[in-house]
């Protein structure tokens, strides 16, 4: 975060087109190294873990853990301006007001709140909220007669309204571009906030529906495969198709997957816990719609983890449980991707990780994010109000003292 | 490839003859036992409780900042800030060439595979340069900021704080060069809305 740059950048445009002719637009700009387009789709099965790092806590909470004090420093009306000047641009795209700036220099961290506060109605409050999630869910623009702004247009909507946060999980509606509420556009019988849209899932359409899983394990838990099994037990391994059953080259019986796809042989370390989360989509084809006859069945003539009409391949071997939408999220059974979505928006896991994303979000060079922190920042927006709003957590992020300390000075609680 | 405009060039040029100096200048508890809370005051002669469920720690950062890289705002948030500075909406026709050139410069769209890039690069510089080239010409900026003669105010809409002395020195020099008003009023402009302080992170 600069907080305050010299005029470098000039300089340096200057001292290169010193150089000569300049190339515009020369640049493949910000181009996806794995296009969304399922035509296009990446051969591995597993999902890879590429993007910018998220805070994976990875550490289990317990409720023996001692509570912690910290002896807070006192942070100067300058160090503190400086650090809403950096917060400001980001949460309310524009700066820090001079009436903001006054304020918090006179009245310290106990302007903090108000300020971060007063931001909520304003129109970049919500836009950046929106911002934020389109690029974790990677789902932005339109194709192939879809809209990809769905998922933001209810992120903006649940932000703009101030819904509690877990409404962009749990809302039985979309909004369109109006800000209107309407109905979702997948065809399911039901709704789940940002995940049944056809942007959702056509953007993250996989074989084995794993990309799918993936995803909104990483954006709404912060974890990936394999996670602790006190947070998702692992499913019955006979319950799972032979490939994934094996946990060793040796006990692979699939000749299709003796390869491993370069993954390892220990398919059921991952799958066992995948297997209940890509169940939640077995009946949405790869452009997103519902298709209630879907079966799960691999398609003979197909590639693996490909099932017929664009469908994918269940994890679980038996017929019935392969077409049923029934799995589990974090050990609770749910009878379909709703009510996986109410499971996930109430676990523990849920509002610290909304945390990570937003103190990531908004200081994007983060780095070793302390899960311990993340989890008081929570528990101190719980404590605040029952359903916590995106301001509720923004205002519990940015008013701790450890990320306030994490960015002041040098960052290491010294001076720069 | 594409050549720099000539005002670009007039930019340049002295900056190449080593007369173009202006960018070089570069508690405890509030409730005892709950969370901790940064307003709470702190007396150091108040008995201390000992609990076993609290731990009482150094405060650390939570977090490490990654402080070398300059990474771009999004490109949604510096038109945003033009739309501020100009006191015009993001869709005025004043930002036609900034919008047609907005995913080369790291605007996203899934849809169409392009996501953000935040990279701020040679080539980045100069196209933003040009693409916000109207702005800094246009009857919007001549009505709110008095350039050169005053380049306070553009700098304090700009990076929401008071420019410190030396940044305003910075910026007389360029009335010491062989520019024409309407010249100057452009460099000052292309080198605020150009500087790392008003697009990057």
């Amino acid at each position: 975060m600069n907080l305050k740059l010299p005029l470098t950048i000039s300089l340096a445009a200057l001292s290169i087109a010193c150089q000569g002719e300049i190339a515009l637009q020369n640049q493949a700009p910000g181009l996806l190294e794995t296009p969304t387009s399922t035509q296009t789709e990446t051969p591995t099965p597993t999902p890879t873990q590429t993007e910018t790092p998220t805070p994976t806590p990875t550490e289990t909470p317990t409720s023996e853990e001692p509570e912690i004090v910290y002896e807070i420093p006192d942070f100067t009306g300058t160090e503190l301006v400086d650090y809403m000047r950096g917060i400001a641009q980001m949460l309310v795209a524009r700066p820090l007001t001079p009436d903001e700036a006054q304020r918090i220099e006179t009245e310290g961290v106990d302007a903090l709140d108000p300020v971060l506060r007063g931001w909520s109605d304003q129109p970049g409050f919500a836009q950046n909220a929106r911002y934020m999630m389109q690029q974790k869910l990677k789902a932005s623009g339109a194709r192939d007669g879809i809209d990809f702004e769905l998922p933001g247009n209810l992120v903006h909507h649940v932000v703009a309204n101030d819904l509690p946060w877990s409404t962009v999980l749990t809302a039985d509606y979309c909004v369109d571009a109006t800000g209107n509420e309407t109905q979702c556009d997948t065809g399911a019988p039901y709704a789940a906030g940002v995940l049944a849209t056809r942007a959702y899932m056509a953007g993250n359409a996989s074989r084995f529906n794993l990309h799918r899983a993936s995803s909104l394990l990483n954006t709404f838990a912060c974890r990936i495969y394999p996670m602790e099994s006190t947070l998702q037990p692992y499913l019955e391994k006979e319950s799972l198709i032979l490939m994934f059953q094996a946990e060793s080259a040796e006990e692979q019986q699939v000749e299709e997957a003796k390869d491993a796809f370069g993954n390892g042989a220990g398919c059921y370390a991952c799958h066992g816990q995948f297997g209940a989360h890509a169940q939640l989509f077995v009946k949405f084809d790869e452009s997103g719609m519902y298709v209630p006859e879907a079966d799960g069945q691999q398609d003979p003539d197909g590639e693996l983890g490909r099932s017929v009409g664009g469908l994918m391949t269940s994890h679980m071997i038996d017929p019935a449980a392969a077409a049923s939408e029934s799995a589990q999220m974090f050990g609770q059974d749910v009878a379909n991707l709703a009510e996986a979505a109410q499971a996930l928006a109430q676990s523990d896991a849920f509002l610290p990780c909304q945390v990570g994303n937003i103190v990531n979000h908004v200081f994007s060079g983060a780095s070793a994010v302390d899960p311990r922190m993340l989890r008081a920042i929570a528990e101190d927006a719980a404590a605040n109000s029952s359903a916590p709003t995106y301001t509720d957590l923004v205002v519990a992020a940015f008013t701790h003292p450890r990320v306030i300390l994490s960015v002041v000075g040098d960052g290491t609680g010294g001076t720069p | 490839m594409k050549r720099l405009s000539l005002m670009m060039m007039l930019l340049i040029l002295p900056a190449c003859a080593g007369e173009f100096d202006m960018f070089t200048n570069g508690a405890e508890s509030s409730d005892g036992w709950g969370s901790p809370s940064p307003n709470a005051p702190h007396n150091p002669d108040a008995p201390s409780i000992v609990d076993p469920n609290i731990d009482t720690e150094e405060l650390t950062p939570g977090f490490t900042l990654q402080r070398e890289e300059v990474r771009l705002l999004p490109f949604h948030i510096r038109l945003a800030k033009l739309a501020t500075l100009t006191g015009l909406a993001t869709d005025d026709p004043l930002f036609d060439r900034l919008l047609s050139s907005r995913y080369d410069l790291g605007d996203h769209n899934y849809g169409q595979n392009v996501g953000p890039d935040l990279s701020w690069n040679a080539s980045k510089i100069a196209l933003w340069v040009r693409a916000i080239q109207p702005i800094c010409t246009s009857e919007a900026m001549a009505m709110r900021y008095d350039l050169p003669q005053d380049t306070s105010a553009l700098l304090a809409a700009a990076y929401g704080r008071s420019p410190e002395a030396d940044e305003l020195v910075d910026f007389e020099a360029v009335q010491q060069q062989n520019l024409d008003e309407a010249g100057q009023y452009e460099a000052i402009c292309l080198a605020v809305l150009t500087s790392s302080e008003f697009v990057a992170q």
